[in-house]
């Protein structure tokens, strides 16, 4: 019995096309992967028809800024059984979206002196618009968590979900808390880490590299969102601050506004 | 057939969503635009009312290709702007991020995004099978490339450790050791490479005289910032004075801005960077680009691949010459312990597709109250227009299918970053 390929589509909407790049990075890999599925549409890699037909999988970077993004993406979802969302932008709205959470006019006047031709619409995230049935995470997306999803998936099982914080994460890689080092250090007054209300996956990547976790993955399902803004204050950070902080790519969806509305309260 | 329309609607294997229109009558070129239809995503203002050292975060989102170039120039802006002196182990540091990040744009480029044109293939994957040897050096340059972002700026896209001040940690030795171990075989594979390009038969050609302009240091070849701007058919001015020279207008006839220097087009980039430093070059990139027998100052666009080629040998030879210092040297540790002050500041670097400049002002709470990012492409696009000029009589008399492979390949000959030039103003949001 010949099994036949999935038939695959990669497509970028409004992006840094990081997380299509990181595909790329997979090197060899990719090649792997070509002996699983056929990859019929690509645009940053391949020659590719107009529009997607017929596919099983549709994978998605970026955020829907304009009209024609949001139709583009009802063509995809027509076309596709299953879609995968990748990166903080198509999953989140990404660092774009933070447009939606400040005085807009304010933003798009410091680019534009005449808004009257500017044509682009609230950033929305994949989901805000259609169906999605996977998700994989981050800005930009780690390359062997996308790897293992698209395996999982054509292999018929499940693709792995985290549900737990980038804490557990970084205590397992030894990395010192940035809430209990005992005196300032580096970095350790400016920032706060976003690593209690922040999904895993990523190997706690930027504390590993001496960084606070700044939420690129998205809030994981339980987040420990009231300790967070207590410790936020506590560190002098304004209300403002704290909220724009814990949404950095998250102005493109809808689904964190209730819980951080509760916990703005709390202040 | 006298007139003929060309329409490249959605360019493929270029980063980000771009298309030309050409229209040619009587065997010349009637008009030619180049657009970005990527969706605007208003950097310069998202960065507002943020303090300083979140800025480099999130600008460094306005592209992966260049993340790297992003960072680097932005945390040089914002220092410029609050007073602060990175060390010169940050300043070696940053410029072997920004080496890797050549590397691995330039391979990436020339690969897996223009080679396909040259042996007439429409992807890198067929030419697994028909040139193997050429696509496993693709995965080992690219991949090691790669690597070096990875341990020196903590990931391959968008960098971790470089911050306002300096970095939040350093490579390990045995990293260190590691790609510096396995870099000569880059230089050797680059060789390589640079000998198939120059052999591959009919090629395009143009020639169009227009003035080149990069990053400007007497002392050696500016990859990462620099305190000048300079060009070929003209003197070097402050990077501070980038508005003065390097014009942007907007003209009536078209949505587009246009980039202008003394009323012309120009071109930023690998090329324009090797016509202005070739003397500066390494003496192993020396021989690369003897190899390359490009003749400087080169006109033709389409070289602008060899010209990356030969940068490919010199970054190489660079980040090797780095690495030895730091294996030998260590590190010092660094306290972050400055004094930021609100104030203004520019910094102008060469992202791997040509010049970038950042500007940056804090107010008295140190929150960025002004930002204006120039992209690469966004200066590039009136020369990709121009160029038609040029071009056109030369293939109007072919089949369409190679006037449109030649239109493709000038435009990917750019390696434009179309996500980079729709960060902002530079992208016409009215056209249809």
């Amino acid at each position: 019995m010949v099994l036949e390929k999935p038939k695959v589509g990669i497509f970028g909407l409004t992006s840094c096309y990081g997380c299509q790049l990181e595909i790329i990075n997979l090197e060899e890999k990719i090649l792997n992967l070509l002996d699983f599925i056929d990859l019929k549409y690509w645009r940053l890699a391949l020659e590719s028809p107009a529009d997607p037909t017929d596919l099983d999988i549709a994978i998605i970077e970026g955020s829907a800024s304009n009209n024609e993004e949001i139709e583009e993406l009802k063509l995809i979802r027509n076309h596709s059984k299953t879609v995968i969302a990748i990166g903080a932008c198509a999953n989140l709205g990404g660092v774009q979206g933070m447009r939606g959470l400040m005085d807009e006019n304010r933003v798009k006047s410091a680019v534009y002196s005449d808004l009257s031709g500017v044509r682009a619409i609230p950033v929305k995230a994949v989901h805000e618009i259609i169906k999605v049935d996977f998700q994989v995470r981050g800005c930009p997306i780690n390359p062997k968590e996308f790897l293992s999803t698209v395996l999982n998936l054509i292999s018929g099982r499940q693709p792995e979900v985290w549900n737990m914080p980038v804490c557990v994460e970084c205590k397992i890689r030894g990395n010192e808390c940035f809430f209990e080092r005992s005196k300032p250090e580096r970095f350790y007054q400016t920032n706060v880490c976003l690593g209690p209300i922040s999904e895993a996956g990523c190997g706690a990547r930027c504390p590993s590299n001496g960084m606070p976790c700044d939420g690129c993955r998205g809030w994981t399902t339980d987040p420990f969102i009231m300790q967070l803004i207590k410790e936020a204050r506590l560190r002098n950070k304004s209300p403002g601050d704290i909220a724009i902080l814990a949404r950095r790519y998250s102005g493109g969806t809808t689904s964190q506004d209730e819980m951080m509305k509760k916990g703005m309260n709390v202040l | 057939m006298s007139n003929m329309r060309i329409d490249l609607k959605h360019i493929a294997r270029v980063e980000g969503y771009g298309r030309l229109v050409v229209n040619i009558e009587e065997k010349k070129l009637k008009d030619s635009k180049f657009m970005v239809l990527e969706g605007a995503r208003f950097f310069e203002g998202v960065v507002l009312g943020k303090k300083y050292h979140e800025v480099p975060i999130i600008i460094s989102r306005i592209c992966a290709i260049c993340s790297v170039s992003h960072s680097v120039v932005s945390t040089y802006g914002i220092e410029n702007a609050l007073g602060i002196k990175p060390s010169q182990q940050t300043h070696m540091l940053r410029k072997l991020l920004v080496y890797g990040e050549m590397l691995e744009s330039h391979l990436l480029h020339v690969y897996y995004l223009a080679l396909p044109d040259y042996v007439r293939q429409s992807s890198v994957i067929p030419l697994a099978s028909s040139h193997p040897d050429v696509v496993k050096r693709a995965f080992f340059g690219h991949g090691l490339a790669n690597e070096i972002q990875r341990k020196i700026g903590g990931r391959a896209v968008h960098p971790i450790r470089n911050v306002v001040g300096g970095f939040s940690m350093f490579p390990s030795f045995e990293d260190m050791k590691m790609l510096r171990s396995k870099l000569p075989q880059l230089i050797e594979d680059t060789m390589e490479t640079i000998k198939l390009l120059k052999s591959l038969p009919d090629q395009p050609r143009i020639a169009m005289k227009r003035d080149y302009v990069a990053i400007w240091d007497c002392n050696e070849y500016a990859y990462c910032y620099a305190n000048e701007i300079t060009h070929g058919h003209g003197e070097p001015f402050p990077a501070a004075d980038y508005q003065k020279y390097l014009i942007e207008e907007v003209r009536p006839y078209s949505h587009t801005k246009f980039s202008t220097i003394n009323n012309e087009s120009f071109m930023v980039g690998a090329l324009p960077r090797l016509n202005l430093n070739h003397h500066l070059l390494t003496n192993i990139g020396k021989e690369a680009l003897e190899l390359s027998e490009l003749q400087l100052p080169d006109y033709d666009t389409y070289h602008n691949n060899m010209a990356q080629l030969v940068e490919c040998v010199d970054c190489a030879q660079r980040s090797i010459d780095i690495l030895d210092h730091f294996i030998s040297n260590g590190f010092l540790e660094e306290d972050f312990d400055f004094d930021p002050k609100p104030g203004n500041g520019t910094a102008v670097t060469e992202a791997p597709r040509g010049l970038l400049v950042h500007q940056y002002t804090f107010d008295d709470d140190l929150r960025c109250s002004f930002c204006d990012v120039v992209t690469p492409t966004a200066y590039n696009q009136f020369k990709m227009e121009t160029d038609c000029e040029d071009l056109i009589p030369r293939i109007a008399h072919r089949p369409k299918e190679d006037i449109e492979l030649f239109l493709n390949m000038l435009i990917r000959a750019y390696d434009p970053c179309i996500s980079c030039s729709a960060h902002s103003i530079k992208l016409d949001v009215r056209f249809q």
